[in-house]
């Protein structure tokens, strides 16, 4: 009995350590094919004339998906924004999801609407659309407004896949704030690569709470002054300055943000158009279309640009945090679980072998094992005669690496974007990565169990996430 | 990052830990006689890969926290003296990366302050070099200044931004300037140089300069494996060769990007002659006979068309469907008929571009095609399409959909209603 203990312990213990060392092994190969990526990408991009894009009869048609609910309070001006985009051939598609609010009257009012007679082609089936609006007003004809019964945001950018004819589009949050530049720095990777199809291109998403915001502009960079906002800044920077160049580079990017993505109209029909069951729609949706490409055998990339581009309001309280974290927990159970079929496939290359066990071992089961650890520490320490002296290291040591790892995502942020330009700036984000292992941390684990047990339980709603806004904002601020 | 690689490390050891005590279990847990301090010693930390038990058991064995950190030290085998590295490691790595940081920052400002203070002296000296009579002597002073890297840069870089707002004689000063002062010399540097950002910029300046002694540096990398190097190489080749800028096409048989060619064309439209594409639309290369078909559009080279309707033929889909492109934007009436033909063999992309050029070329023979098409289509899009060109032709077109309004179903009366609405 004894030496099946023994033997039992063993193999868990083995199992698991492989499990830690691949953990550790992956967040430093991450970081160092990130850091080369990133010095490729802006030597690349410091002989790119951008504007060379706006006028070339090359650069493809794009139509910007925003589906909207119950965003009355901003969406005049977050519309103005989408309009002032810089690019030749665009549209705007505001998908208004049934909103309870006066969103749809507003829009109508301001920008001057009018039903006109669509013929709805329901290539991806949708909940029923009430309408579709254009404006009298020239100078807004590349805004098209779609009033549609509520079905979700996934529901929602499927009917504007419905409608738009444009080769591809960018499905964004509509409260999100675009750099002037965006389409144009999102398209260019499209038109760069000559031997695979790029279905999708992601790009950076940063911090918009306490910028300062002038007709829907990013007019300064601030570090959020609220605790939570900041922790969120040096997380954000470290996902996708340190871990998501890597994955584009490996071709194995698996999620591109929602809130802003760019992706090829035709595979996104033919791969079956947004899951509006699932609430992880956006990276569902990135592994169906791999998927479709793997089993059509086409050659395809995914590939994401480290520029900031995109500029979102971040939870500053911590129930919206919560459901905010949640919710990301129960969208990446749904997508791995759903598509268990890739899992260790060959078939599938490195969207079998590598990014699909990747997410599910080291995204999903991590703060699991996480948890399992300091009980097993909590456990140690009431049964046995813990060695004090060394657990002090090991705890030193993880605090130290955490710590380590932040200032590095810092130092990539300096050395090639440094957006946030007081020189206070810096030194903060220094302070918040020696709090945040010990604060912000523990709170994210707790959140994601939380987030596996309502999977377990069956929750599947989408969780509220209330925004301050940046127009209200902006009278703050005044 | 939902977790960050610190608890991972953490979980890590601890679970080093338990792995390599499996062999030693709390005797509680395992049901065995309880070891004495003195058998603990014994079995000492030596013998263990992860010292997770003390071997300091209740009174018998006191000892101060660092008396013991120093004990498993000395005792311990190697990971508990690795562990201890690496926090030595990580905290010096933090030290010095915050001081990289701040070094940057000071070392930033300082830069961009002698930056600026050269930019508006040079910015006086090459004005004042344009509108007055130096007999074609640069300062001493100047040349020496310009050894300087950051000098130099600043310097270069306000030379070019005004070469590139004027011609005539102006421009010749300027690049008169360019050679007194040496700085050929160091764009050449640049082209040879190992690192291909900065033979990039060297092409650059050189193809501003018009050095011509160029060509024989910049040809090599006409068709280099580096993309942008390649982009950049090509563009200085037609800024220097305007009169026949794209004569490396004729030895080139790589792909070009569509990235590549949009920047050829943006150089070629910045006072190169254009060639006549007619000679690559039979080229070997694909992208180089797509290249010339969009060109051909783009610049209406209508004596091409009979070359282009050749193009319908090829068995690419891709070459067919610029070509069909092409002779949208040519709209000359010869090829209607032959589009017409082609079009029932064709995918659903080429479809629709055979239908909007068959609307940009307005000939009167496409109504009844096109009412033909719209009855026998099933394809969404594409009949609204062809609905659209009907309304679009003329106003026989529009009786036409009238009255096919009048016995249509449901769904091809929704479409016309959408086809007829000017606002969409």
């Amino acid at each position: 009995m004894y030496d099946f203990i023994r033997m039992l312990n063993y193999l868990i213990q083995n199992g698991i350590f492989i499990f830690a060392i691949a953990i550790f092994f992956s967040y430093f190969l991450k970081a160092v094919i990130s850091g080369f990526e990133m010095i490729r990408y802006v030597r690349k991009n410091s002989f790119v004339d951008y504007t060379a894009i706006i006028s070339s009869p090359y650069a493809p048609p794009v139509s910007i998906l925003a589906p909207a609910y119950n965003e009355g309070k901003t969406i005049i001006e977050n519309i103005r924004s989408l309009l002032s985009i810089h690019y030749n051939d665009f549209e705007v598609v505001i998908i208004n999801d049934g909103s309870k609010d006066d969103s749809l009257e507003k829009i109508i009012g301001h920008y001057q609407l009018e039903k006109v007679n669509y013929m709805v082609n329901y290539e991806i089936p949708t909940k029923p659309i009430r309408g579709v609006y254009k404006s009298t007003n020239k100078a807004y004809s590349k805004l098209l407004v779609i009033d549609k019964e509520n079905g979700g945001k996934a529901d929602s950018l499927n009917a504007g896949i419905n409608i738009t004819n444009k080769k591809y589009f960018a499905a964004i949050d509509v409260d999100c704030i675009l750099e002037e530049d965006a389409l144009i720095k999102m398209i260019k990777p499209i038109l760069e690569d000559g031997y695979n199809r790029v279905i999708a291109t992601g790009g950076v998403i940063r911090i918009a709470n306490s910028c300062n915001i002038k007709d829907g502009k990013i007019i300064e960079v601030n570090l959020p002054s609220n605790l939570l906002a900041r922790f969120q800044v040096l997380e954000y920077t470290r996902s996708f300055l340190m871990g998501r160049m890597a994955w584009s580079r490996l071709n194995g990017l698996l999620l591109i943000s929602g809130a802003f993505g760019v992706f090829d109209r035709e595979i996104v029909i033919k791969a079956g158009g947004y899951d509006s069951k699932t609430v992880g729609e956006d990276m569902e949706l990135i592994v169906r279309m791999r998927r479709y490409m793997i089993e059509n055998e086409l050659k395809y990339r995914i590939v994401y640009i480290p520029d900031p581009l995109c500029w979102t309001e971040v939870p500053e309280k911590l129930n919206i945090l919560s459901r905010q974290r949640n919710r990301w927990t129960r969208g990446t159970m749904e997508t791995l679980f759903k598509h268990m079929t890739l899992f260790f496939n060959p078939k599938y290359g490195n969207l079998g072998m590598l990014g699909h066990p990747y997410w599910f071992f080291f995204e999903w089961m991590a703060p699991i094992v996480e948890t399992l650890g300091i009980l097993y520490f909590v456990l140690i320490i009431a049964i046995g005669n813990p060695n004090w002296p060394f657990f002090s290291l090991l705890i030193g040591f993880t605090y130290l690496f955490a710590v380590t790892y932040s200032a590095w995502a810092v130092v990539f942020e300096e050395f090639t974007f440094a957006r946030y330009r007081q020189k206070k700036d810096i030194a903060r984000l220094l302070a918040v990565s020696l709090i945040e292992p010990l604060y912000f941390h523990p709170l994210n684990v707790w959140f994601a169990l939380r987030g596996n047990f309502h999977y377990l339980t069956g929750k599947i709603s989408w969780g509220k996430m209330d925004r301050k806004g940046f127009a209200d904002k902006k009278k703050i601020k005044k | 990052m939902r977790l960050s690689a610190y608890l991972k490390i953490f979980i890590l050891l601890l679970l080093l830990q338990f792995l390599c005590t499996c062999g030693q279990a709390p005797p509680e847990l395992i049901g065995i006689k309880k070891l004495s301090a003195t058998d603990s010693l014994i079995s000492a930390a030596s013998h263990k890969f992860l010292p997770v038990y003390s071997d300091f058991v209740g009174n018998e064995v006191k000892s101060s926290f660092y008396g013991r950190v120093l004990y498993y030290y000395n005792r311990s085998n190697y990971l508990f003296r690795i562990i201890l590295f690496l926090n030595f490691f990580f905290l010096i790595s933090v030290l010095v990366l915050s001081m990289v940081l701040l070094y940057r920052r000071l070392h930033d400002g300082y830069i961009e302050f002698v930056r600026n203070k050269c930019r508006i002296r040079y910015r006086d000296f090459i004005t004042e070099w344009l509108y007055e009579d130096h007999e074609g002597i640069v300062p001493g002073l100047l040349i020496k200044e310009l050894k300087n890297r950051i000098h130099r840069d600043v310097f270069t870089s306000n030379l070019l931004s005004l070469h590139s707002n004027l011609t005539g004689e102006s421009a010749e000063k300027l690049v008169k300037l360019f050679h007194l002062t040496r700085l050929k010399n160091y764009s050449v540097q640049k082209v040879n140089h190992s690192l291909w950002h900065i033979k990039a910029t060297g092409f650059r300046e050189l193809a501003q300069m018009k050095i011509e002694e160029g060509n024989s540096l910049i040809y090599k990398y006409l068709d280099s494996d580096n993309e942008i190097l390649k982009i950049e190489a090509q563009s200085a080749w037609i800024q220097l060769n305007p009169n026949d800028p794209l004569s490396f096409y004729n030895e080139s048989n790589a792909q070009f990007t569509e990235w590549g060619k949009l920047n050829l064309l943006r150089s070629l439209r910045k006072g190169a002659t254009i060639p006549n594409f007619g000679r690559w639309l039979k080229s070997d290369s694909k992208s180089v006979t797509l290249f010339a078909l969009r060109m051909t559009g783009i610049f209406k080279q209508l004596d091409n068309v009979e070359m282009v309707v050749q193009r319908l033929d090829d068995s690419d889909p891709e070459i067919r469907y610029e070509a069909i492109c092409t002779l949208g934007k040519l709209a000359l009436q010869s090829p209607v008929s032959k589009l017409q033909q082609m079009l029932s063999n064709e995918g659903v992309a080429n479809k629709i571009e055979v239908v909007r050029s068959l609307i940009l070329i307005s000939d009167i023979s496409n109504v009844l095609f096109f009412e033909k098409m719209l009855k026998s289509e099933t394809n969404v899009q594409l009949r609204i399409l062809v609905a659209k060109g009907l309304v679009l032709l003329n106003e026989f077109g529009l009786e036409r959909l009238d009255s096919i309004f009048l016995g249509a179903d449901p769904v091809l009366k929704k479409i016309i209603i959408h086809a007829k609405d000017d606002r969409i």
